[in-house]
């Protein structure tokens, strides 16, 4: 399936800042399950960017600004085909396994874990807590507090701690899972997923609708062991700190 | 017992006894005005503190030097394979010398610079490595290899150079190796990797515990001398900020930070001491960093336990230096082993350096030791637990004048350029406490100067 996106980010800042140095995870990872066709990427006022990929071989974009300024705006436009989401790639898979910073086996995630009554295999298991993640949580809009902690105690978060939660739980039952981050058509938010590896394959997971992901459109940008290696934007600036962030993602059908 | 085989310890000491003892003092006056400081953290207050020294030097033989100089040469050269390795294809999990959960699991274990190439595949361009000389078959054992960020050269360097001045005649009657090339050596090494440019030492400031060596190194390799908010990244390259406003590029950078506060984009992002988006630069592949990013992974007090057999998988050689006895919490037989024998062993936890998270298991009162148990299964990876090497005492000359024991180690430095140089000297640290076995500079330790001795001629 060919399908045109266009994905907006903007950072505005209450009062200008200066000596920018930013890196953003914009442009869509190229793998087994998606082809980069086309695309086009542009920062406001005509910034300069530089590309180069880290370990996970996601594409980086990074600049400077040195001037004073209120914003930082980039929109990447183009064009992708998007297959079935069962891949495998190079990575070593036990990279998965362990726990991670912001996706721990603390005893809250233990406890929980405990709880449940599991199918028996990788599978169904992955099927089950996807579910259960969709039809026992919240998704918020805005972050109340941080951390797998308080989203299992208010059971109420953003994508990421979703994300977050599926990961613990799945790697504590011996399934490597890793962090998506990337966009879905019309949300007004970055989208962030899981890919979890069974039976020789990653596989999608979107705990925020309950789903394996299977011929939706998902655009992937970006992937880590959690959110913290796979960050859409990372910056470093002088000025107050308040920045509003703002995203947007379109995806249309190519109907050729 | 105490480390005095060699005959040039009474040969030292017939000099000594002959020298004026005023000139003893004359030495400490120079070396506080050079204010050879090591700054500490105490109870979180910064004290900038004289790093007590003594003037009796640890005195290696010519063929205990060539023993070393081989033991390390192939111990870092099998490290650097490891990183190149660990960091690309990862052969050495695939094949199960080392179980790759072990790798994963460690913090120090960095992926988002796998497949990050590094100019002349060298990672392990300057290197420390701890070692004690067993009084149990007289071995050299390596203790730690300190690959990330090692200090100390410059104080055995500072004090071999004052006393040039202060006791010729020692370097007239023993025929000590000349140490003070080790700046232009390490001048060659930047040399050799840098990509284009200047080369830089990047320091986080003179708060740092080992800003004096930062400051002498530049001075003696003629690189810069550079803060964080020095050093600019533009475009994809990095920058000196000179003071008429012109930029240098910079091609290599010796960077006495940590990876955490390197890059405020890319690690911490609370570093104010680093330089923003220079991991992109590195990345791109036109700035050196000495030593590379992701190193601490070779260093991890974990994976030191695999060290020989890193030397017989990538060079299929025989380890010339042996490791202390170690146990792994991780593999469940070592743990019931170290659960067993916690009085004898010494704990270290794999994520703390500098001596700090080293216990001895004889020292614990019950209820610490239970403690500490109960650590160790919640998380056996995070230790290793070590047999006592009961090492060699080396004299000190004391206030009063008489020489008395401490326990001693040896670092030993390294420069990985063109090949791999082993310095003839090196930091030789003692405890102040008779009967402790911690010598670190963090824990309040004191040092001596190596002489390494020529073949008569």
């Amino acid at each position: 399936m060919k399908v045109n996106f266009s994905y907006d980010f903007t950072l505005t800042f209450d009062e200008p800042v200066r000596n920018h140095h930013f890196c953003l995870r914009m442009v869509p990872h190229t793998n087994a399950i998606q082809t980069l066709l086309d695309w086009k990427l542009n920062l406001n006022d005509g910034i300069p960017y530089y590309q180069t990929r880290d370990g996970f071989e996601n594409h980086l974009v990074y600049g400077y600004c040195g001037k004073p300024h209120r914003a930082l705006k980039a929109n990447i436009e183009g064009e992708i085909e998007l297959s079935t989401y069962i891949y495998h790639d190079q990575e070593p898979v036990e990279l998965y396994l362990p726990h991670s910073t912001l996706a721990p086996l603390c005893e809250d995630v233990r406890d929980f874990s405990r709880s449940l009554k599991l199918p028996v295999t990788d599978f169904r298991k992955a099927h089950f807590l996807t579910q259960l993640l969709y039809e026992q949580f919240r998704a918020l809009e805005e972050p109340k507090a941080k951390g797998i902690k308080t989203f299992l105690l208010y059971k109420e978060g953003i994508s990421q701690d979703f994300s977050h939660l599926l990961i613990a739980l799945l790697r504590s039952n011996g399934i490597p899972a890793r962090f998506v981050n990337g966009f879905i058509d019309g949300v007004n938010k970055t989208h962030t997923w899981v890919e979890a590896f069974m039976d020789g394959d990653w596989r999608g997971l979107d705990p925020q609708s309950g789903i394996f992901i299977h011929d939706e459109p998902y655009i992937k940008i970006a992937h880590g062991r959690d959110f913290s290696e796979c960050q859409i934007h990372r910056g470093s600036y002088i000025g107050k700190r308040q920045h509003i962030l703002k995203i947007m993602g379109r995806i249309e059908r190519n109907e050729q | 017992m105490i480390e005095s085989n060699s005959p040039f310890y009474d040969t030292f000491k017939g000099i000594l006894n002959t020298i004026d003892k005023n000139r003893v003092q004359e030495l400490l006056t120079y070396m506080n005005t050079e204010a050879i400081n090591f700054n500490l953290f105490k109870n979180n207050a910064f004290i900038e503190r004289k790093f007590p020294f003594d003037i009796i030097p640890r005195i290696v033989s010519p063929s205990e030097f060539a023993y070393l100089e081989k033991g390390i040469q192939q111990r870092i050269y099998a490290l650097n394979l490891f990183l190149e390795d660990i960091y690309g294809v990862q052969k050495i999990l695939k094949d199960g010398i080392i179980p790759s959960e072990f790798v994963f699991s460690s913090k120090a274990y960095l992926p988002a610079f796998a497949n990050t190439p590094v100019a002349k595949n060298i990672r392990v361009h300057i290197s420390g490595i701890d070692l004690v000389k067993n009084s149990v078959g007289d071995g050299w054992v390596v203790l730690e290899d300190n690959i990330r960020v090692p200090s100390g050269v410059s104080y055995p360097l500072s004090l071999r150079l004052l006393t040039r001045k202060v006791f010729p005649e020692f370097f007239e009657k023993l025929p000590i190796q000349d140490v003070r090339d080790y700046p232009k050596k390490l001048e060659a090494a930047m040399d050799y990797v840098n990509t284009g440019g200047i080369n830089v030492i990047l320091t986080p400031g003179r708060y740092n515990s080992a800003f004096y060596e930062h400051s002498y190194l530049a001075k003696e390799s003629g690189a810069i001398l550079a803060n964080g908010e020095d050093l600019v990244v533009e475009k994809d390259k990095v920058y000196l900020k000179t003071y008429n406003g012109k930029k240098a590029r910079v091609g290599a950078i010796y960077r006495r930070l940590d990876d955490d506060a390197l890059d405020p984009v890319e690690f911490h992002p609370d570093s104010l001491i680093g330089v923003p988006n220079i991991t992109q630069a590195y990345r791109a592949g036109n700035v050196a960093l000495m030593n590379s990013i992701g190193n601490g992974i070779a260093d991890d007090k974990g994976i030191y336990y695999f060290v020989p057999a890193m030397i017989k998988y990538y060079m299929n050689e025989e380890p010339i230096l042996q490791n202390a006895p170690t146990f792994l919490a991780f593999f469940e037989k070592d743990r019931n082993h170290i659960l067993q024998n916690m009085r004898t062993l010494v704990i270290k936890d794999v994520a703390e350096a500098g001596g700090y998270g080293v216990v001895f298991g004889s020292q614990l009162t019950k209820s610490e030791r239970e403690k500490l148990k109960d650590a160790i299964i919640a998380e056996p990876r995070r230790f290793i637990a070590q047999e006592v090497i009961e090492f060699y005492d080396i004299e000190c000359l004391d206030e009063a004048g008489t020489f008395s024991p401490r326990k001693a180690d040896l670092r030993m430095f390294s420069i990985y350029g063109k090949d791999i140089f082993v310095w003839p000297g090196g930091l030789t640290r003692f405890a102040m406490d008779p009967t402790s076995y911690i010598v670190n500079s963090s824990q309040g330790g004191g040092f001596k100067d190596t002489w390494v001795l020529k073949e008569h001629r």
